[in-house]
């Protein structure tokens, strides 16, 4: 499974952040790959609606998700605040991963 | 009609993205032991004392609006917004962030995207979008200075002080000041933000870039604030606040249109010297009126 995940704006829009990231999930630990695999299950993620991203409030984050695995594949864009607490759980783990895998770049 | 009373209603989210959360500081009620609800009270109070002060407006809407805000909202989220009714404050991650609730400016700068939204209306993106950006940034840094009583020539003109921890390369999200110098951080990346029309930004990311494109008419007030001298919301704030509420003022507003109705109310509400330091202010970003 490939993830490609894409924040942008929020109060402080910073560029470094907005960069997209890509996590192979088959390179990741086995437990935190089924952790992953989990959530985008949970978050029934390749039945959702393509464009969940109505009209935002001022300062809150849109995101970008586009996962690819064999047979299924499906990009969903979001925006704060994200109502479906499966989906939340999923966009908080992933933006956990960005972060850990631009500090150690 | 007695003068306008402020009514804050302070919710703790327990670290849930519900809202509003429980109730843990209502108006009147002693301060506590977290510092975020006490900073959260603390900044509303202060935001409704500036406009209320400053140009006798009563609340957000004018009309005694209470002020709600909700603290440890999600999981160590990083952010901070205006839902349309009320203030939502995010932990921080502790790594990068700081709790959101440190800044005053940041707090006054949510709850003016509230004022935009009651009175021009200003669509959140393009350069309409940068405006309502920036006059979210104008009145939160107002707001900050009068708490301190700080003249122009002395307040830092910065919008986030306090927000970045220390392991970050920078000072806060946005100054007003020097835009784009604000922070240069190997993860956060370089401030993007253009002081002049020279470096505006063409995107579709964040809504067309309103948070980059807002240093233009963020400098142009600084300019103008700085050129005018004293306290700033006397007069360069004044001349903002007016534009922002001139029934002129469309939502899909360019940044050319916002300016020459500043450049008016300049003249209107105060003189020629004031119509003067405006128009200058704006014509050095690069913005003719």
């Amino acid at each position: 499974m490939r993830i490609d995940f894409r924040a942008e704006g929020g109060l402080g829009a910073f560029p470094g952040l907005a960069q997209p990231v890509t996590i192979h999930c088959d390179a990741l630990p086995a437990a935190e790959n089924a952790h992953v695999r989990d959530l985008v299950r949970r978050a029934a993620f390749f039945t959702r609606p393509v464009d969940e991203s109505r009209a935002g409030a001022p300062d809150t984050r849109a995101y970008t998700i586009a996962i690819d695995d064999g047979p299924h594949c499906r990009t969903v864009t979001l925006r704060e605040p994200i109502a479906d607490p499966a989906l939340r759980d999923l966009v908080d783990a992933l933006r956990d991963k960005a972060r850990a895998m631009r500090r150690a770049r | 009609m007695g003068a306008p009373s402020k009514q804050r209603s302070v919710y703790d989210a327990h670290a849930a993205e519900a809202l509003p959360g429980r109730l843990v500081r209502a108006e009147g009620a002693p301060a506590g032991s977290d510092v975020e609800v006490n900073e959260a009270y603390d900044g509303l109070g202060a935001t409704f004392d500036f406009f209320a002060d400053v140009y006798d407006r009563n609340s957000i809407d004018d009309e005694g609006l209470h002020l709600d805000a909700s603290v440890h909202y999600g999981r160590r989220y990083d952010n901070a917004f205006w839902n349309g009714q009320q203030m939502v404050f995010g932990d921080g991650d502790g790594e990068l962030f700081n709790r959101f609730t440190i800044s005053l400016d940041v707090i006054a700068h949510e709850l003016t995207h509230g004022v935009t939204g009651d009175e021009a209306r200003l669509v959140y993106v393009g350069q309409a979008g940068a405006l309502n950006e920036s006059v979210s940034d104008v009145f939160g840094s107002l707001v900050k200075q009068y708490a301190r009583r700080q003249s122009a020539d002395a307040a830092d003109w910065l919008i986030g002080e306090g927000l970045l921890t220390a392991s970050v390369h920078g000072v806060a999200l946005r100054s007003m000041k020097a835009p784009g110098t604000a922070y240069d951080d190997p993860v956060l990346g370089r401030d993007p933000q253009p002081s002049t029309m020279d470096g505006y930004v063409r995107t579709s990311e964040d809504d067309g870039g309103v948070h980059t494109n807002s240093g233009i008419p963020n400098h142009a007030f600084y300019l103008a604030a700085i050129a005018l001298g004293g306290y700033a919301w006397e007069r360069a704030g004044r001349i903002w606040y007016e534009t922002l509420r001139d029934r002129r003022l469309k939502p899909t507003a360019t940044f050319r249109q916002f300016a020459r109705l500043t450049v008016q109310n300049a003249t209107h509400f105060f003189g020629a010297s004031e119509r003067k330091a405006v128009a200058a202010a704006w014509a050095e970003v690069g913005i003719r009126t």
